[in-house]
């Protein structure tokens, strides 16, 4: 039974399927020993077509793209293309249609979409708290976090960060947890996400998986082998919190963002912060809070220089952070 | 704007810099506070003000040297808005 090590807790998975999509989504996290006794299970089977349908009564609590999710109690139940999930605290059981899951493509989906939100609801009960956010760290400055919702350039502006120096725990998924000073980022090492464009300006167009899209269409780009030695498990609470938005303005501008700010963009990076009935989680506002309160923020509004000089931009951002 | 209250489902996160963000819970609306807009928050929920008219007599008293009419309707449409976005319980 493969088990591994979620920085600290033991997450054990199972499958009846060929492949193991519990096991796939947590490939890059190191083996656990085999001493310490799970904190998470993740248990995947096949299931027929009338097993893929929600049980619980509606209405849902809230829908995250194609995946719909119900709450009853202390049970949580995810339904998405090919695929029925629940989270009944340490326990994740997923069915899934054999079809869906028959290619290392419709694994890799099902992996990182509704798997991957049953997991965030799974370790919010733990406290551990999912963030939709770049996690990058420089050399000299600390750590910076980019929360930000999709086609908002963060993974342009992450990858062009890494290339001018700076070390990553994602492009766009984190966990975070702890209180106050003690508040630590978590990574779950994943592909980063790149438009076929920005892949093209940042160099990296023949680096990308040529069998891999995203469900968005975007390009995978294997992060951890393409940049060796610059992902860390593991970073302090940030020193900075950009915002990115695209301009289309010939130049990046940062201009100094307040608290509030900062909290209304992570309020929209943590879906799960605000789910009406969804188990524990009593801290994660606080620890929200904390990140905003503990971060100097900048709204970042990326120019087109992102793409005609993505390393001397990076440069740029970086310059202007250490003054 | 009589007997105003805070929706239940609405969490008030107060920042080191004064200002603040609510977070309704229901529907994951947030809306972002200045400091002055917190006092009223608070005014509010703590249920030393109930109308629009005890909140700006509030402010005013603390901010003499500002027009009391311009506060009168500051508060005003800060109230009109909480309660258009379900912040505030509409008024009885």
């Amino acid at each position: 039974m493969p088990r591994f090590d979620f920085h600290g807790l033991v997450v054990e998975t199972t499958s009846t399927l060929p492949g193991d999509p519990g096991a796939r989504l947590l490939a890059s996290l190191p083996a656990a020993s085999t001493g310490p006794p799970a904190a998470l299970t993740i248990r995947c089977a096949p299931g027929a077509p009338a097993e893929l349908q929600p049980r619980l009564p509606g209405p849902d609590a809230f829908d995250y793209g194609t995946i719909r999710v119900r709450i009853a109690g202390q049970l949580v139940e995810l339904v998405g293309p090919g695929t029925r999930i629940t989270v009944d605290g340490p326990v994740i059981e997923a069915q899934m249609a054999p079809a869906a899951v028959a290619s290392v493509e419709g694994e890799e989906l099902i992996a990182q979409g509704p798997l991957l939100v049953a997991l965030a609801v799974a370790l919010r009960a733990l406290g551990c708290y999912h963030l939709h956010a770049a996690g990058l760290v420089l050399p000299g400055l600390g750590t910076v976090l980019v929360p930000a919702t999709s086609g908002s350039g963060k993974s342009t502006l992450a990858t062009a960060l890494v290339l001018a120096g700076a070390g990553f725990l994602g492009d766009d998924t984190l966990f975070v947890r702890g209180h106050g000073p003690s508040v630590r980022l978590l990574a779950l090492a994943r592909d980063f996400h790149l438009a076929e464009g920005a892949a093209r300006a940042l160099g990296l167009t023949s680096r990308l998986d040529p069998r891999l899209q995203t469900g968005a269409g975007k390009g995978r780009l294997d992060a951890v082998s393409v940049f060796p030695d610059r992902f860390q498990a593991e970073g302090d609470a940030p020193a900075f919190i950009l915002l990115p938005r695209l301009t289309g303005e010939p130049a990046t501008r940062l201009e100094p963002a307040g608290p509030a700010t900062a909290l209304g963009a992570l309020l929209e990076s943590s879906v799960l912060v605000a789910t009406r009935g969804l188990p524990g989680g009593q801290g994660h506002l606080p620890v929200l809070a904390a990140l905003a309160n503990g971060a100097t923020a900048y709204r970042a509004g990326l120019g087109l220089d992102l793409l005609t000089d993505p390393i001397g931009t990076a440069r740029r951002i970086l310059d202007r952070l250490g003054a | 704007m009589a007997g105003l209250k805070p929706s239940d489902e609405v969490v008030l996160t107060e920042l080191k810099d004064g200002t603040g963000v609510l977070l309704h819970v229901g529907s994951r609306c947030y809306f972002t506070l200045n400091p002055t807009g917190v006092r009223v928050w608070k005014l509010i929920s703590a249920g030393a003000a109930t109308d629009a008219v005890a909140v700006a007599r509030s402010l005013a008293a603390s901010f003499p040297e500002a027009d009391p009419a311009a506060i009168g309707a500051d508060v005003a449409a800060l109230l009109a808005e909480l309660t258009t976005e379900g912040l505030l319980a509409p008024p009885a």
